[in-house]
C-alpha cells in the first residue's frame, strides 16, 4: 500500500478574504458569496498559499438565470462557459493586485 | 521588516551592526595614517607633489566607478562574501604599501585599496536594510560611522606613533594585518545570519535610480556631508600646522577631539532619531531636520575656523563641527535608507557613487592647487566655497522628498477608483481579446507539465507589453513581471494552464481538435483572465506602486505544477500577496465567491496492491484469492473513516479504480486498488496515512520534466 502525495489543503488568508470581498463588491452588480464550507476538491495553488498569503476565489460562469443543476459541473465533457463573464474576472485580479500594491490588507 | 527581523535571528544583528563599525574603521584608519606619512613617504620615494598627488588619489577615482559595480554586485551575489572579498582585498593590500617602490606601486596599490573599500558602503547600507527595521537604523547607521569617525583618530594617532618609532612601511603592514584580522570573527558571525529573505533580493534596475530626480538630490547630500569629512580629513590638518603653527602633536590632538566629539555626537544623535520616530514622530522629518540644521552649523563652524587663531576657540569649534558631524553621518545613511525601503537594491550604491565622485574631486582639486602635497588643499578657492555646498545640500534632499511623496499621494489617489469602475471598463474593452486566447487554447489543449502551445500563446498576445519573462528548467510555466523591481509592495496572480485527458463533447465550433483532451477544468479561461488583466494592469503600470507577477503554470491536474515553478525559484524573492480565480460552471453567473481559511483539501493518491497466489475459478480453497481481500480493503477503509475520525472533520477516502483478473475462470495473482484521500487540515492527513498504514513516499520528479 502506498501514497502518493498529492496537493496539500488550500488555505486563503483572512485579510486577502476580505480584500478580495471589497474589491468583487465594488465591482458593477458585484457580489461576494462567503462559502459555509470548505469543497472537497484540491488545487496546487496550495503550494503557493503555504508561502504567501493569499487567497483562491471562485467565478462563476453559468448562464445568466441559468438552472444551476443543470449546468455541467468541471471535469465534464460537457461543461461550458459563459464568456460574457470572463471580463469580470480579469478586472477582479486586477482590482485584488491594484488595491493590494495600493493599501496592502487595509 | 521589524517582524522578519525579530523572527530571523535578530540576536546576531548586533553583532553585525559592530563588524560593520569595525570594518568602517579598519578602512577609514588609513586616512589618518596615509595622512601623517605622506610627508615621509613623498621624500622616501622621491616622488614630486603632483605624482604622489596623483598616486595617492588614484584612491578615489576608482572608487566611484567601481562602486556602481560592486554595488549592483552586492544585490545580485552574496553581500556579505562580497564583503569579506573586498576586506581581504584591503588588508592584502595595505601590507603591501609597506613595500611600494614608486609611482607606478604605488598609483595601483591605491586603486586595488579604492575597489576594496568600495563594497563597504553598499554593502553595509544593504545589510542594514535587510537586518534592522527603519526607526531603528539611526542608532545602526551610527555605530557603521562611528568606525568613520574613530578610524581617522586611530589611524593618525596610532599610525603617528607607529611610524615615529619604527617607519611608515612597518606602519602600513601592520594596519594591513589587524584589517586582516576582522575576518575571523566575520566569517564566523555570517554562518549565523538569517538567509537572505525574499524580498530584499529583487534587483533595482540601474536606470530607474538615475530616473529618479530626488536620489540624485540624495546624492548631492552624499556630496555635501563627504565634503564636510573631507575637510576635516584633508585640509584641516595642515592648515592647523601650516596656517596657526601647532605642532604635529597639537593638530594631532585637535584632530582627534574632532573626530572624537563626531563619533559621540553620531552615537547619541543616532539613538535619539531613533527614540523619536519610535515614539510616533515622523521619521523622514527627523531625519531630514537633523540633515539640514547639522549642514548649516557645520559650514557656518569651518567659516568661523577661518577667523579665529586661539587653541581654546579652534578646540570649540572642531567640537562643534564634530558635533554636527555626527547627525550628518548617520542621517545621510538612514534617509537614503528610507528610500531603498525593506530592500536596499542597489541603489545606495547610486548615492555612494556621488559622494565619492565628490571626493575624487577633492582629492586632485587638493593636489592641483598646492605645491607642497596633495593634502595641502589650497584654502583660497576652497573658502568661499566650503559652506555653500553645505547648506544647500539638506534643504535640497528634503525638497526633493517631499515632492516625491506628494507625487505618490496624488497617485495613490487617482489609484483608488481605479478599483471599481475602471477596471471593469477596461476589461470589458479587452472582451473580445479575451475570449479569442481563450478559444484559441480551448481548441489545443495540451497536459502536464508542459503545454509549450498554451505559453506561446499567451506570450504572443502580450507581445506588446512591457513585461519581463521568467522561465525555469522543470517545466513550460513562466512568470510575466510588471514593474520589475518596483519599490513597493508586490503581488502574484496565478492562472493554470493545463488540460485533461479526456474527450470533449460540447459541440462547441472551437472544441478540442485533440482527441481525448479537453479543457474541462476552465484553464483555458484562467489563462485568458491572466492574461486580460495583464494587459489591464501594464496599461497602469506607471500608477501602480508595486510589481505584479502573473504566474501561467502548467501542470495543475495532479502535476505539482506550482511546486515545480516555486521549485526552481520563478516566485522569489517570494511576494507580500498571491490572488487566482477557478470558474465554477454551476455557480451563479457573475458570482464571486470564497471563505477564510481552508478553502480546498489536500488530495493524495492511494495505491494498494494485493498478493495473493491465482489458481482455477472452481477451486478457490487451493489459491489465496485476493479479490475478496481488495473488496474488503475498500469497505474497511470506509469503516476506518466513520469509526476513527469524528464526523465533523471531514475526511475522504474514496477508492475509484479497482483492477484484477483477465478471464472469468481465472483467479488472478494480484489485485489492485486506487483511489484519493482528502482532508483539510495537515494533522488530519498525516492522521489518514498513519491509520491505513500508508507509508508516503515523495514524489518522484515526473519523467516529463524538462532538463535543460
Amino acid at each position: 500500500m502506498t501514497v502518493t502525495e498529492g496537493f496539500p489543503p488550500t488555505v486563503n488568508d483572512e485579510r486577502a478574504v476580505a480584500l478580495a470581498e471589497a474589491v468583487a463588491t465594488s465591482l458593477a452588480d458585484g457580489q461576494f458569496l462567503r462559502l459555509p464550507t470548505p469543497i472537497m476538491g484540491a488545487e496546487d495553488f496550495s503550494y503557493v498559499l503555504e508561502k504567501v498569503p493569499g487567497m483562491m476565489a471562485f467565478l462563476g460562469v453559468a448562464g445568466e438565470g441559468a438552472d444551476l443543476a443543470q449546468c455541467c459541473a468541471i471535469h465534464s465533457t460537457r461543461m461550458m462557459v459563459d464568456e460574457s463573464v470572463l471580463p469580470r474576472g480579469t478586472a477582479f485580479l486586477a482590482g485584488c493586485a491594484t488595491r493590494f500594491l495600493d493599501r496592502g490588507w487595509d | 521588516m521589524a517582524t522578519l527581523a525579530q523572527r530571523r535571528g535578530l540576536q546576531t544583528v548586533p553583532a553585525l551592526i559592530l563588524l560593520l563599525g569595525a570594518s568602517l574603521l579598519l578602512n577609514y584608519v588609513d586616512r589618518g595614517a596615509i595622512g601623517v606619512a605622506a610627508p615621509l613617504m613623498k621624500s622616501d620615494l622621491g616622488l614630486s607633489a603632483t605624482a604622489f598627488g596623483i598616486a595617492v588619489s588614484a584612491f578615489f577615482w576608482i572608487y566611484a566607478p567601481v562602486q556602481l559595480v560592486l554595488g549592483s554586485l552586492c544585490d545580485r551575489w552574496s553581500v556579505y562574501r562580497m564583503l569579506a572579498l573586498g576586506t581581504a582585498l584591503w588588508s592584502a593590500s595595505t601590507i603591501l604599501m609597506g613595500f611600494v617602490g614608486g609611482f607606478l606601486s604605488l598609483f595601483l596599490l591605491r586603486m586595488v585599496l579604492g575597489v576594496g573599500e568600495s563594497i563597504i558602503f553598499p554593502g553595509s547600507s544593504k545589510m542594514i536594510c535587510r537586518h534592522v527595521p527603519p526607526e531603528r537604523r539611526g542608532l545602526a547607521n551610527a555605530v557603521v560611522m562611528t568606525g568613520v569617525a574613530l578610524g581617522p583618530a586611530v589611524g593618525t594617532l596610532l599610525g603617528g606613533s607607529i611610524l615615529a618609532t619604527f617607519g611608515w612601511r612597518a606602519m602600513f603592514v601592520v594596519f594591513g594585518m589587524a584589517s586582516a584580522l576582522w575576518l575571523i570573527p566575520w566569517s564566523g558571525l555570517v554562518r549565523t545570519l538569517p538567509v537572505p529573505t525574499g524580498a530584499d533580493r529583487a534587483s533595482f534596475p540601474l536606470k530607474k535610480v538615475i530616473g529618479r530626480w530626488s536620489l540624485w538630490a540624495m546624492g548631492v547630500g552624499h556630496a555635501t556631508s563627504n565634503y564636510g569629512l573631507y575637510f576635516m580629513l584633508a585640509f584641516l590638518p595642515l592648515f592647523l600646522v601650516q596656517q596657526r603653527g601647532f605642532t604635529i602633536l597639537q593638530m594631532t590632538m585637535l584632530a582627534t577631539l574632532g573626530y572624537a566629539v563626531q563619533a559621540i555626537s553620531a552615537l547619541a544623535f543616532g539613538a535619539v532619531s531613533d527614540r523619536w520616530a519610535r515614539a510616533g514622530g515622523s521619521e523622514p522629518r527627523i531625519r531630514r531636520s537633523m540633515l539640514v540644521v547639522g549642514h548649516l552649523i557645520y559650514g557656518v563652524a569651518i567659516l568661523a575656523l577661518f577667523a579665529v587663531h586661539s587653541m581654546p576657540m579652534i578646540a570649540l569649534l572642531l567640537c562643534i563641527l564634530g558635533a554636527c558631524g555626527g547627525p550628518i553621518s548617520v542621517n545621510i545613511y538612514a534617509v537614503a535608507q528610507m528610500f531603498a525601503g525593506n530592500a536596499h537594491r542597489g541603489r545606495g550604491s547610486a548615492f555612494k557613487t556621488r559622494s565619492a565622485t565628490s571626493r575624487a574631486f577633492s582629492g586632485p582639486r587638493c593636489q592641483a592647487s598646492s605645491s607642497t602635497a596633495w593634502a595641502t588643499a589650497a584654502p583660497s578657492p576652497w573658502r568661499p566655497r566650503s559652506p555653500l555646498p553645505a547648506v544647500c545640500g539638506g534643504p535640497s534632499c528634503s525638497r526633493a522628498s517631499r515632492k516625491s511623496r506628494s507625487i505618490e499621494r496624488r497617485r495613490a489617489a487617482i489609484a483608488a477608483p481605479m478599483l471599481t469602475e475602471d477596471l471593469l471598463q477596461d476589461a470589458h474593452g479587452i472582451a473580445g481579446r479575451i475570449t479569442a486566447l481563450r478559444r484559441a487554447i480551448h481548441a489545443e489543449p495540451e497536459l502536464g507539465l508542459e503545454t509549450p502551445k498554451t505559453l506561446a500563446k499567451v506570450k504572443a498576445e502580450l507581445a506588446d507589453l512591457p513585461l519581463e519573462w521568467r522561465e525555469g528548467p522543470s517545466c513550460t510555466g513562466a512568470v510575466a513581471v510588471l514593474n520589475a523591481g518596483k519599490q513597493g509592495r508586490s503581488v502574484l496572480l496565478r492562472g493554470d494552464m493545463d488540460a485533461l485527458p479526456m474527450p470533449e463533447e460540447t459541440g462547441l465550433e472551437f472544441a478540442s481538435t485533440v482527441p481525448g483532451r479537453m479543457h474541462a477544468c476552465g484553464h483555458d479561461t484562467h489563462t485568458a483572465m491572466l492574461a486580460g488583466a495583464a494587459r489591464v494592469l501594464a496599461g497602469r503600470a506607471d500608477a501602480l506602486p508595486g510589481e505584479v507577477r502573473f504566474m501561467f503554470q502548467p501542470g495543475e491536474e495532479g502535476y505539482h505544477g506550482a511546486r515545480f515553478m516555486l521549485d526552481d525559484g520563478l516566485l522569489d524573492p517570494l511576494l507580500d500577496a498571491a490572488f487566482a480565480l477557478h470558474i465554477m460552471p454551476n455557480a451563479p453567473h457573475g458570482a464571486i465567491g470564497s471563505r477564510s481559511g481552508t478553502l480546498l483539501a489536500s488530495a493524495d493518491t492511494l495505491e494498494i496492491a494485493v498478493v495473493g497466489r491465482g489458481g482455477h475459478a472452481s477451486m478457490p480453497h487451493q489459491t489465496r484469492d485476493p479479490v475478496p481481500v481488495a473488496c474488503e480493503i475498500v469497505m474497511a477503509l470506509q469503516t476506518m473513516v466513520t469509526r476513527r475520525f469524528e464526523a465533523t472533520e471531514a475526511v475522504v477516502v474514496t477508492v475509484t479504480q479497482l483492477d484484477a483478473g483477465t478471464a472469468f475462470n481465472v483467479i488472478p495473482d494480484r489485485a489492485f486498488l486506487k483511489g484519493t484521500i482528502r482532508t483539510l487540515s495537515p494533522e488530519k492527513r498525516h492522521a489518514v496515512w498513519k491509520t491505513s498504514g500508508a507509508l508516503p513516499r515523495t514524489l518522484p520528479r515526473p519523467t516529463t520534466a524538462r532538463q535543460k
